[in-house]
C-alpha cells in the first residue's frame, strides 16, 4: 500500500489557528526562559487574536478538500468557526482579568498564559473534531492545562485540592469517555461521526454511546455527575474559575451537540428519556444546592449546573423534534452565559480584594454598592441576566431555549424549567440584596479562609500550615485593575445587546447572531 | 478458545475495578493506579477489537492512549506532590479546605 | 523449521540452573550468623529502617524520564514503515521531536535537572 499525504494548502488554513495559539504559547514559554519582566499578557493576547483573524478568514469559505485531505478528524465548518471564536474571545476576557489578578500577573508567570493558550488549543481541536479520536486528543489537551491552572497557586491548600479533585475526577471522565470510543469503534468499525451515524444499531453501540455520554456530561457538569464542580470552582484561582464556567463549557457542549447531531441522535438509539432527565435532575439540582450557598463562587458553581441543565433542555429537544432549532439556541445561549459569567467573576475577583477571602457575600459585600456603585450595578446586571430577566442576554437566551422545547412538544420539562428559573432568580436576588440593602460593614481585615482551616488542622503538617497562614495573602494589585475593568465593561455591553431586540430585528445586527448560530448548526448535517 | 467476548469481558472487569478503586479508594496513589487500570482495560479493549475485526487503527490509538496516559500520570504525580508538601499526607479523604 | 530449535533448549535451561544450586547445596560451607539475615546495602553496615520515605526530588526525575521515554513510543511504528513515509514522514518526526527537544529545553533551563 503507498500511502499518500495529501496536504492541501486547504489544510494549512485549517490548522492555522491551532498552530497559531499552539505555536504562542511554545513562544512564550521558551522565551521567558531568557528574558525577565516581560508583560507576557501581550504576546499571548496577540496569539488568540490572530487565531481569531484567522479563523474569521474562513468565515465564507465552504467546506472544501481540507476536510478529505485530512480523513475527516477535523471538520471546519460554520459550526466549528462559530465557537472556536466564542472560545477564543473567552480566552482572551479570562487573560485580560487574571491581569488584575496579583497572584497569577506577576510578570514571572509566563506559565499561566502558555497553559491557557494550551487548554485554548485543545478546545479548538475538541470543538472541530469530526472523528472520536481527535476528540479524545481535544479533549485531554483542553483538560491537562486545566488541572494545572487549578493548582498554580502553589501555596494555597484550596488550590491545590482544587487541582486534586478535577485531576481524579476529570481523569476519571476522560477513562470513560476513552472506554465509550473504544466501544463504538468496535461495534461502527470507525472512529468518524459520519460513519458512526450510519452504522447498524448494536446494544455494544448503546452501550459505548451511553459512555461517551457520561464522558460529556462529567465535562460539563451536569447532574449527577456534577460533584466536582463546587469544590473545583471554588479553590480555582478566579480567572481560572472563570476560564473553565465559560470556554471549558463552550468547549464541551459544543462537542457533545455535535456528536449527538451527526452521529447518535437516531431513533435506533433511545437518548430522549435521558436527556430529558438529565436535563431535569440538573436543572433542580443545580438551582436547589444554590439556594443554600454562602459563597459566592460555590454559588456560581451551582448556578453553572443549573445552566448546564437549561441547555441540557435544548439538546432534549433536538432529539425529541429532529430539528436543529434547540442546538442553534444552545449554542446562543452558550455565548450569552459566557459574557454573563465573565462579567460576573471578574466583579467577584475585583470585590473580593484578596485573592481567596472576603467571598462570602451576605457577610463581607453588604452595602458594597455604596462604596463601589458602578461594579455593584454591574454585579446585579449579571445577577438579573443570570436569572434570566430582561431586558438581558439571560432573558433572550432563556426564552428562545424554552420555546424551541415547546415547538418539541417538551412542555412538562419547559413547566420545570421556568420553575427551576423563579427559584434561581431568588438566590441571584440575595446577592443584589446583600450588595444594596444591607448596612455597610465595618471594615476589617477579611481571615483568610484557607489560613484558618490551616490552624485547625494539627498533625504533622502543623508546620507547613503555619507557614502557609503568615505568607501574605496574594493582592489585588491596583495598577493592573483597569483590565478587569475593561472586561466587565465588555460584558456590560454585549450582555445589555444579546438581550436587546431579539430577532425581531430591533437593534441592527441582533439578529445576525441568532443567524449565525442557526447557519453553524446547519452545517452539522 | 479464548475469543473477542473473553476478552472484552476481562478488559470490562478490569475497567470496572479501576472505576471502583477510584470511587473508594483513599490513599491518592492507589487511586492514581485505578485510574491508570481504567486507561489500561481500554487499551485492552482496542487491542482485542483491532485483532478481531483485522483493523490496525486499534493499534494505533494504543499508542496514542499509551502517551496520553503518561502525560495524565506527569500531571497527576505533579500535583500530588505539590499537595503533599502542604499537607504532608496524600490521603483524599483528608481534602477538605472547601464548602463553607 | 523455526522455532524447532528452541524447544531442545527448553530441557538444557531447565537442567542447568537445577544442577547448579545442587552443586552449590552440596558442597558450600553452611554458617548460621545474624549478620546473614541482614539486608544488603553495598556490603556497608545498615542504618535505620528499609522503609523509608525517599527524597521528593526521586518523584520529579522519574515524572520526567516517564514522560520521556514513553513519548518515544512513537518511534518504533514510525521508524518501520520510515522509508515508506518519505520526507514528509521525516519531517513531521523531526516536528515531534523537536516539541519534545523544547521541553528538554525548558526543564533544564528551569533547574529541574539540578540533583540539589
Amino acid at each position: 500500500m503507498s500511502y499518500q499525504f495529501a496536504w492541501h494548502p486547504q489544510v494549512w488554513t485549517l490548522l492555522a489557528p491551532m498552530m497559531v495559539t499552539c505555536g504562542a504559547a511554545l513562544f512564550i514559554l521558551m522565551a521567558e526562559l531568557f528574558v525577565k519582566n516581560v508583560a507576557w499578557k501581550w504576546p499571548a493576547l496577540f496569539g488568540l487574536a490572530a487565531a481569531t483573524a484567522l479563523v474569521l478568514a474562513r468565515w465564507n469559505t465552504p467546506l472544501a478538500q481540507a476536510e478529505e485531505a485530512l480523513w475527516g478528524a477535523l471538520r471546519a465548518d460554520r459550526f466549528t468557526l462559530f465557537l472556536q471564536v466564542a472560545i477564543l474571545l473567552a480566552a482572551a476576557l479570562s487573560i485580560l482579568s487574571a491581569h488584575s489578578y496579583g497572584a497569577l500577573s506577576s510578570t514571572r508567570r509566563g506559565e499561566f498564559y502558555v497553559l491557557v493558550l494550551l487548554a485554548t488549543t485543545g478546545m479548538m481541536v475538541l470543538v472541530s473534531a469530526g472523528d472520536l479520536i481527535t476528540m479524545f486528543l481535544g479533549l485531554e489537551l483542553l483538560s491537562f492545562p486545566t488541572y494545572v491552572l487549578c493548582g498554580f497557586l502553589r501555596r494555597q491548600i484550596k488550590s491545590n485540592e482544587s487541582a486534586l479533585k478535577y485531576f481524579v475526577l476529570g481523569s476519571f471522565a476522560s477513562s470513560i469517555f476513552l472506554y465509550g470510543v473504544a466501544l463504538v469503534w468496535g461495534a461502527a468499525g470507525s472512529t468518524r461521526l459520519v460513519d458512526i451515524g450510519a452504522a447498524a444499531p448494536t446494544p455494544l453501540l448503546l452501550l459505548g454511546t451511553l459512555l461517551l455520554v457520561i464522558g460529556f456530561l462529567f465535562k460539563v457538569g451536569a447532574a449527577p455527575f456534577h460533584m466536582w464542580v463546587p469544590d473545583v470552582y471554588e479553590g480555582a484561582p478566579t480567572p481560572v474559575t472563570m476560564f473553565m464556567a465559560t470556554a471549558v463549557k463552550l468547549a464541551a457542549f459544543g462537542a457533545f451537540t455535535r456528536a449527538l447531531i451527526v452521529a447518535f441522535l437516531r431513533d435506533s438509539l433511545p437518548l430522549e428519556g435521558i436527556l430529558w432527565w438529565l436535563a431535569c435532575v440538573t436543572m433542580i439540582v443545580g438551582n436547589l444546592s444554590a439556594l443554600t450557598q454562602v459563597n459566592i463562587k460555590r454559588l456560581l458553581a451551582f448556578s453553572s449546573v443549573a445552566h448546564a441543565g437549561y441547555m441540557l433542555l435544548g439538546l432534549t429537544a433536538v432529539a425529541a423534534s429532529g430539528s436543529t432549532d434547540g442546538a442553534a439556541a444552545v449554542l446562543y445561549y452558550l455565548l450569552a452565559y459566557t459574557f454573563m459569567n465573565i462579567g460576573a467573576f471578574t466583579v467577584v475577583m475585583l470585590l473580593g480584594r484578596r485573592a481567596e477571602g472576603g467571598l462570602l457575600f451576605e457577610r463581607d459585600w453588604s452595602g458594597i454598592a455604596r462604596k463601589h456603585p458602578i461594579l455593584g450595578l454591574a454585579m446585579a446586571l449579571f445577577m438579573i441576566a443570570l436569572g434570566g430577566l430582561p431586558p438581558t442576554a439571560g432573558f433572550f437566551g432563556k426564552y428562545s431555549l424554552f420555546r424551541t422545547a415547546i415547538d418539541a412538544g417538551l412542555v412538562s420539562l419547559v413547566v420545570i424549567a421556568v420553575l427551576n428559573t423563579l427559584v434561581s432568580v431568588y438566590y441571584y436576588l440575595r446577592v443584589i440584596v446583600a450588595m444594596y440593602m444591607r448596612p455597610e460593614r465595618e471594615p476589617s481585615v477579611p481571615v483568610l479562609e484557607s489560613a484558618g482551616r490551616a490552624h485547625a488542622f494539627d498533625g504533622p503538617g502543623a508546620m507547613a500550615a503555619e507557614e502557609i497562614a503568615s505568607a501574605p495573602p496574594p493582592r489585588l494589585s491596583e495598577r493592573g485593575a483597569w483590565a478587569a475593568r475593561v472586561v466587565v465593561l465588555i460584558c456590560v455591553i454585549a450582555t445589555l445587546w444579546l438581550g436587546m431586540g431579539p430577532s425581531r430585528g430591533a437593534v441592527p445586527g441582533m439578529s445576525r447572531i441568532m443567524q449565525w448560530a442557526e447557519d453553524a448548526v446547519a452545517s452539522l448535517r | 478458545m479464548v475469543g473477542l467476548h473473553e476478552y472484552l469481558i476481562l478488559s470490562g472487569v478490569l475497567f470496572v475495578i479501576g472505576a471502583v478503586g477510584v470511587l473508594t479508594r483513599s490513599n491518592g496513589l492507589i487511586l492514581f493506579m485505578s485510574l491508570e487500570l481504567m486507561l489500561n482495560a481500554v487499551n485492552l479493549t482496542f487491542v482485542a477489537l483491532a485483532r478481531y475485526t483485522g483493523q490496525l487503527e486499534g493499534h494505533v490509538f494504543v499508542f496514542l492512549v499509551t502517551a496520553v496516559a503518561a502525560a495524565e500520570a506527569a500531571i497527576g504525580l505533579a500535583i500530588f506532590v505539590s499537595l503533599f508538601r502542604l499537607h504532608r499526607s496524600i490521603n483524599v479523604d483528608q481534602m477538605n479546605a472547601m464548602g463553607d | 523449521m523455526g522455532f524447532a530449535p528452541l524447544i531442545w533448549l527448553l530441557p538444557l535451561a531447565i537442567a542447568v540452573p537445577i544442577l547448579l544450586l545442587g552443586v552449590q547445596r552440596l558442597l558450600a560451607p553452611k554458617a548460621q550468623e545474624a549478620d546473614k539475615g541482614d539486608p544488603y546495602e553495598c556490603g556497608a553496615p545498615p542504618i535505620g529502617s528499609a522503609h523509608q520515605r525517599l527524597p521528593i526530588k526521586f518523584y520529579l526525575v522519574a515524572v520526567l524520564f516517564l514522560l520521556f521515554d514513553i513519548e518515544v513510543v512513537f518511534l518504533f511504528p514510525w521508524s518501520v514503515v520510515f522509508g515508506r513515509l518519505g520526507w514528509i514522514g521525516l519531517t513531521q518526526m523531526l516536528v515531534f521531536l523537536g516539541l519534545l527537544e523544547l521541553a528538554l529545553v525548558y526543564v533544564w533551563r528551569k533547574g529541574a535537572l539540578e540533583w540539589d
